[in-house]
């Protein structure tokens, strides 16, 4: 298990030891055969007994990206926001798997309602240039600074002042520090109770949890650089997998040709790249064949009704654990490699 | 295979940690010596104009930098805060720090003021830009004339610039913003609409954007007609007078805030004025749209001078345009294009719209066909003064070139020159004052024969009545006053003042 946490092969998963990405991020590596056990809840390390040589530390939401630059972990999860806000221009971290579906929010622009005549992006342009002309700056509260001021300059707003600010910025406009907000949120519940509205065109991010690393880092270490390959393979599969079912049914006929052929007239509901069809040995010399394939879950009756038409019984339906491509993109993302130009060689 | 790299996938990207960093321009001595001297060499030149060296921060407050430029510059200012918490910025450019430093002065200010500048400033061209983003601006700036001779002297230095370190082939691309404001006068559109002109015009000159789509353009920003959250409160104004509008939208405005109006920095007149302008939509858009084509004929106008300027007044005078600017213009050109060292450099290009946010009369640009981009630029700046609080404009103008470009065109600098001290030296001064307007161009021409002289030579720049009321114009220093009449003839008498 557990025996190298000095060594310098160790790779080091740094995890959010707060809020609500803590629970869901433990519960998403369960599901992905990657459950973290920590010793004693005050202790800020942890290790994962499905891969042994990894070290988890737990450390503050904010905190996980300068980790991870830094070089005091290697690999780390947390939200695509943070990410963009935090890490350098230099980019020694970046993002590996980039979508681990669960943390989803929303980095938004919202006014006050009484600002009757501001419904988009548009009109804060323009709102913009007039506080200039009269000699003041539109004031932002924002935790995120630096994606916000991109966000603005690649819209032609270049007059603006960001408030710094962390907490209730809901209430910026109210205490009067700030005319406008720009924040997190993920169903809008809390800006409506603060008299305050999106605007069309005002969602500066679509954030949710990434797995991120530090290729410069793991290239020191050969045994880390595998570690971490696995890991990120297993999740990246996992996800892969989440979308499907694996199907199997017995079904009659006259030859594996026939049966592959009845199956294949509906391609949608015939699996990723068509059935695979094995012979059934059975004592009555029935000429029977087991017929696997994969099928999108929302899809699923729709399967076993096809496979139903074309005779099948005894039809069981099974989650796929984890699926893995021909190539893994995250590998790649960790080696920097371009989609296109990616060499690959078998 | 090694067990690391189980797809074979080239691993050698990894150890190098530094591939999306800037590049690091690291200078060994012998250019360095090389973009030295011909700093020095320029500055020589500029100070033989009469235009004295400020040294000036690096480092500036963000507010102070970005009050210039219409916030053009503002996304490629390098901010940080300093440790008590205020912004502050490297420099991206000289104009803002020289502006409040003159503004800074007790009044009664010196006028005309001339000053010089070089050193490095610092432009973040975007993440993996591969341009450095520190380079050596060198530049002078011409405060308190208002007058064409002080554009003509302004541009004559710029080109002066590239002829003293050999470089020939070079252009100075020329326009006139009031010539397109005298333009759009004939159109009856607010001042949002003429900003939102002007600013595309490199669009429609480089045929990225039709008439068509600039017109649904202004739709978006509500410069004419209503986007589509604001179609269901129009009918509740239709038929009403402005008053009677802005009535009911106060209503509105009550409603939606009931106990707590929360507004910021604004006040409800200014939510109901705004939402008014929305709603009714502010700007005629068949006004709008022949604005644009006016806008789209000029700002294809370019080439040799004088078959542009009649081109363009055949503009002006097609949609009834004061002609005026246009006369001013063609006398700069005149001004210039006499002087035979820049008779062949000189093009017209209406389509030129650097910082349209705060130039408001000439603007130009130098180019050289061996040279990507331009070598350098400027114009009159008048109303700057007006973003830094003074309470009236103050007639300005301004260049400023990339040094970093210069070397590689410059012919007959000998490598392994040492600079020199004494280059902002001069045994001898004059000052040239023309005898009257006539005298613009041969005052001109003597000025530069008095330089080559080795003269420092000051041209008196001030025209109009109001400027010469005024005039204080520095004696200080000057040797020897040099009047010049229409026809050359120069009367030289000893100046009264030295120091």
């Amino acid at each position: 298990m557990y025996e190298n946490s000095d060594s310098h092969d160790t790779l080091h998963l740094v995890l959010p030891s707060d809020g609500e990405l803590y629970d869901s991020t433990l519960d998403f590596l369960k599901d992905c055969g990657l459950g973290v056990r920590r010793p004693s809840a005050r202790r800020y390390t942890a290790y994962v007994p499905a891969l042994p040589g990894i070290e988890v530390l737990f450390q503050r939401t904010a905190d996980i990206t300068r980790k991870v630059e830094e070089g005091s972990a290697e690999i780390g999860i947390t939200g695509l926001d943070r990410l963009l806000e935090y890490r350098s221009d230099e980019h020694a971290v970046v993002p590996l798997v980039e979508d681990l579906g669960y943390g989803r929010c929303e980095f938004v622009l919202a006014v006050p309602d009484a600002w009757l005549d501001v419904t988009s992006v548009d009109d804060l342009a323009d709102l913009a240039l007039e506080f200039h002309e009269k000699g003041s700056r539109l004031r932002i509260a924002s935790k995120y600074p630096r994606l916000l001021r991109q966000y603005l300059f690649d819209r032609g707003i270049n007059y603006f002042t960001i408030v710094a600010a962390s907490g209730a910025l809901e209430a910026a406009p109210t205490a009067g520090y700030a005319d406008l907000i720009a924040d997190i949120t993920a169903t809008g519940a809390t800006l409506r109770e603060n008299r305050l509205k999106t605007l069309e065109g005002g969602t500066v991010l679509s954030s949710q949890s990434c797995v991120i690393g530090n290729p410069a880092q793991l290239a020191l270490s050969p045994t880390r650089s595998r570690l971490a390959r696995h890991l990120i393979e297993l999740i990246e599969a996992h996800l892969q997998a989440e979308p499907f079912y694996r199907l199997t049914a017995n079904v009659v006929g006259p030859s594996p040709e026939a049966v592959s052929s009845i199956i294949l007239a509906r391609p949608e509901v015939s699996g990723l790249r068509g059935p695979t069809v094995a012979r059934v040995y059975n004592i009555e010399e029935e000429d029977w064949y087991s017929v696997s394939l994969l099928v999108r879950k929302g899809q699923l009756m729709e399967a076993v009704d096809h496979l139903r038409d074309c005779g099948g019984v005894d039809i069981a339906a099974s989650p796929v654990s984890y699926l893995f491509r021909g190539q893994s993109e995250a590998y790649r993302n960790l080696l920097h490699i371009d989609g296109a130009a990616a060499p690959v060689e078998r | 295979m090694n067990e690391f790299s189980p797809l074979g996938y080239n691993t050698s990207t990894l150890n190098n940690p530094n591939t999306n960093q800037h590049p690091r321009n690291v200078v060994p001595q012998e250019s360095w010596l090389r973009t030295r001297q011909l700093q020095d060499k320029l500055l020589h030149l500029i100070g033989s104009y009469g235009y004295t060296f400020l040294d000036l921060p690096i480092l500036e407050s963000t507010d102070l930098l970005l009050r210039k430029s219409g916030g053009d510059l503002a996304s490629q200012i390098y901010s940080f805060l300093d440790p008590a918490g205020a912004s502050v910025s490297l420099r991206p450019e000289f104009t803002s720090s020289l502006m409040q430093h003159f503004l800074d002065q007790p009044e009664p200010r010196d006028v005309p003021t001339r000053w010089q500048y070089a050193g490095p400033v610092f432009r973040f061209g975007g993440p993996g830009a591969d341009t450095d983003p520190q380079f050596t601006q060198i530049g002078a700036e011409l405060i308190g004339a208002s007058g064409v001779l002080a554009d003509a002297e302004l541009v004559t230095l710029a080109s002066d610039l590239l002829l003293t370190l050999g470089i020939r082939e070079y252009v100075v691309s020329l326009a006139d913003l009031q010539v397109l404001n005298s333009l759009l006068e004939v159109v009856r559109i607010s001042d949002r609409a003429r900003s939102f002109v002007a600013a595309n015009i490199p669009a429609m000159r480089s045929g990225e954007e039709s008439v068509e789509s600039l017109l649904d353009c202004a739709m978006t920003l509500h410069l004419v007609g209503q986007g589509a959250a604001d179609r269901n409160l129009a009918p509740a104004i239709a038929g009403l007078d402005d008053d009677q509008a802005r009535s009911v939208l106060h209503g509105f405005l009550g409603w939606s805030g009931s106990d707590l109006l929360q507004l910021g920095q604004r006040d409800p007149d200014e939510v109901v004025e705004r939402l008014l302008r929305k709603l009714r939509g502010s700007d005629d858009p068949a006004e709008l749209e022949k604005a644009l084509h006016l806008a789209h004929a000029l700002a294809n106008v370019r080439g040799e001078p004088a078959s542009a300027v009649a081109q363009a007044r055949r503009t002006l005078s097609a949609a009834g345009a004061d002609p005026a600017p246009l006369d001013r213009l063609e006398e700069l050109v005149r001004l210039l294009t006499g002087q035979a060292a820049l008779r062949d450099s000189i093009q017209l290009d209406f389509g030129l719209m650097r910082g349209i946010a705060y130039y408001n009369g000439i603007v130009f640009e130098v180019s050289h066909p061996a040279s990507p981009g331009s070598l350098g630029g400027g114009g009159r700046y008048d109303s700057l003064a007006l973003a830094f609080g003074n309470p009236d404009p103050v007639p300005a103008l301004g260049f400023a070139c990339n040094l970093n470009a210069l070397p590689e065109l410059a012919d007959g600098l000998s490598p392994g020159l040492h600079p020199s001290a004494s280059f902002l030296e001069w045994p001898e001064s004059a000052l040239i004052v023309p005898s009257g307007p006539e005298a613009r161009l041969p005052s001109l021409v003597a000025a530069r024969e008095w330089r080559r002289k080795g003269y420092q030579a000051r041209l008196s720049v001030l025209e109009t009545s109001a400027e010469v009321g005024t005039n204080r114009e520095a004696r200080q220093g000057i040797d020897s006053v040099v009047t010049v009449d229409v026809n050359g003839t120069q009367t030289v008498r000893p100046s009264s003042i030295r120091d």
